[in-house]
């Protein structure tokens, strides 16, 4: 089991053959998946943003599915382009972004329905140093100020060793370590 | 679902259809068609009917009393013969009244003697096929005046219409079922193209009959434009054929079935089959279960 099947498994994408699966307390396998993901945001590698639709646009769409007022949509909106520091591009396409800001509108919209958890899929596989630094900067701010929990999953120890946080290393499906601190603090005495 | 979800999916099923515009126009007029041809062989079908109706009592054989007998007293002889299914004695008048408002009285009492309308009896016969065995039998029985019957020509059209009427029948059911997969293929295509779209949905907690929604607006819009369309070119096509019709053939008149049932039935069936087509689309597609 890798680390993108232990996501899935997270947000009840894929359900777990054995044993349990347990968000906030809650065996997933006993809440309807729709529910369970109302309190997520999700973010992959790849932005999956809609083509036709501008920064804004995109940031938007994941809270008007759910209804949400166009008042409030847009006010939320507005608040998260400017976390994620594209305030002046709003109105661009997809097509006109670089690779980081796209994935900073797809940050956006993982955060626009106030998530308490946020699991983000290898965000910055596809991203050169520069923006990978603004994606972890942002992650780490909606952290630290908005008081949710994200689970970064990564296999770039860079990254891991400049967040400083708690990291659990998987080896083939199995928890191998879990402690404070960057990479290295993570691995067993003697490992390689 | 709360206003603000009808008001976003209504939305997003207009942007749906815009953004796919030569799809969505492909889908719309060939649903139109289809629906043009479901609804235009359903109304002549109907029609045929009537028709049928009317030719049936061509082919049957009217016999008239000879003088000074009452017809009325044929009416068991004639219904004891072999091949005879049923006998009904028709009232002169009736008849004249019947056929007054269609040809007009002057026209009538010009044309026709006056004992055209005399009492007659109308026989029914089992097989129209056999008439003329069953005819001779009629003639040979005493009181018997006048015996008509022999229309060819009746029996001919009386046979391409019921054979017309079966056929529509199964151009109605091919129209309709080619009406559906046209719906179903459209909408299949549409969730294909939104695949990002579903996936974003399902991500943010949107439920499956949430994600379903917008494709069966989508659908139902597609189904109503569709039969909107069909039904006001069959409603125009409509007032002409009948005129055409009623020119051609006076005694018709008023015996067509109005195409405006045809056009309520094609107004319904567009959305609802849209419906059906987007529903099963999106159920392959989405599924009910809310994993």
């Amino acid at each position: 089991m890798g680390k993108t099947t232990l996501l899935k498994l997270l947000y009840r994408e894929e359900l777990p053959d054995q044993g349990h699966v347990y968000v906030g307390g809650n065996d997933v396998t006993r809440v309807r998946g729709s529910r369970l993901r109302r309190s997520m945001g999700i973010i992959f590698q790849t932005f999956r943003l809609l083509e036709k639709k501008t920064a804004f646009e995109n940031i938007a769409y994941g809270a008007e599915v759910l209804a949400t007022p166009p008042v409030e949509v847009r006010n939320r909106a507005r608040e998260i382009l400017e976390l994620v520091g594209l305030g002046n591009k709003a109105n661009r396409m997809p097509g006109e972004l670089s690779g980081g800001e796209q994935q900073r509108v797809a940050i956006g919209r993982a955060l626009i329905n106030r998530p308490q958890l946020i699991l983000a899929d290898e965000p910055t596989g596809d991203l050169d140093p520069e923006n990978s630094s603004r994606v972890i900067e942002i992650l780490d701010t909606v952290h630290r100020e908005q008081n949710v929990t994200v689970l970064f999953a990564t296999h770039a120890a860079d990254i891991v060793d400049r967040l400083q946080r708690r990291v659990v290393r998987l080896d083939h499906g199995r928890v191998v370590s879990d402690a404070s601190g960057g990479y290295w603090t993570g691995r067993e005495a003697g490992a390689p | 679902m709360n206003w603000w979800q009808v008001y976003y999916r209504l939305r997003e099923a207009r942007e749906g259809i815009a953004r796919n515009t030569w799809a969505s126009l492909a889908t719309i007029v060939l649903l139109t068609l289809t629906l043009l041809l479901f609804g235009g062989f359903l109304w002549l079908n109907a029609n045929l009917s009537q028709v049928a109706t009317m030719l049936e009592r061509q082919v049957q054989v009217r016999v008239f009393a000879e003088e000074g007998t009452p017809a009325a007293t044929l009416l068991s002889a004639l219904e004891s013969l072999p091949g005879v299914a049923n006998v009904e004695l028709l009232d002169g008048e009736t008849v004249y009244a019947e056929l007054a408002p269609v040809f007009g009285q002057e026209t009538l009492m010009r044309a026709l003697p006056t004992d055209a309308f005399a009492d007659s009896l109308s026989v029914e016969l089992v097989d129209p096929e056999r008439g003329a065995e069953t005819v001779e039998l009629i003639r040979a029985v005493e009181g018997v005046g006048d015996v008509i019957w022999g229309q060819g020509f009746a029996r001919v059209l009386y046979r391409i219409s019921n054979g017309l009427q079966k056929g529509g029948v199964i151009l109605i059911v091919g129209f309709f079922v080619a009406a559906f997969l046209m719906s179903l293929t459209s909408m299949h295509l549409a969730i294909m193209n939104r695949e990002v779209e579903i996936q974003i949905q399902r991500w943010v907690g949107v439920g499956p009959w949430g994600v379903r929604a917008q494709f069966l607006i989508e659908a139902f819009l597609l189904g109503l434009f569709s039969s909107v369309l069909a039904a006001a070119v069959f409603l125009y096509l409509g007032e002409v054929i009948q005129g055409a019709i009623a020119a051609l053939l006076p005694f018709m008149a008023g015996q067509l079935t109005s195409p405006l049932l045809v056009i309520g039935i094609v107004l319904v069936t567009g959305p609802a089959l849209a419906l059906i087509g987007g529903g099963l689309a999106s159920q392959r597609a989405i599924g009910t279960g809310d994993q």
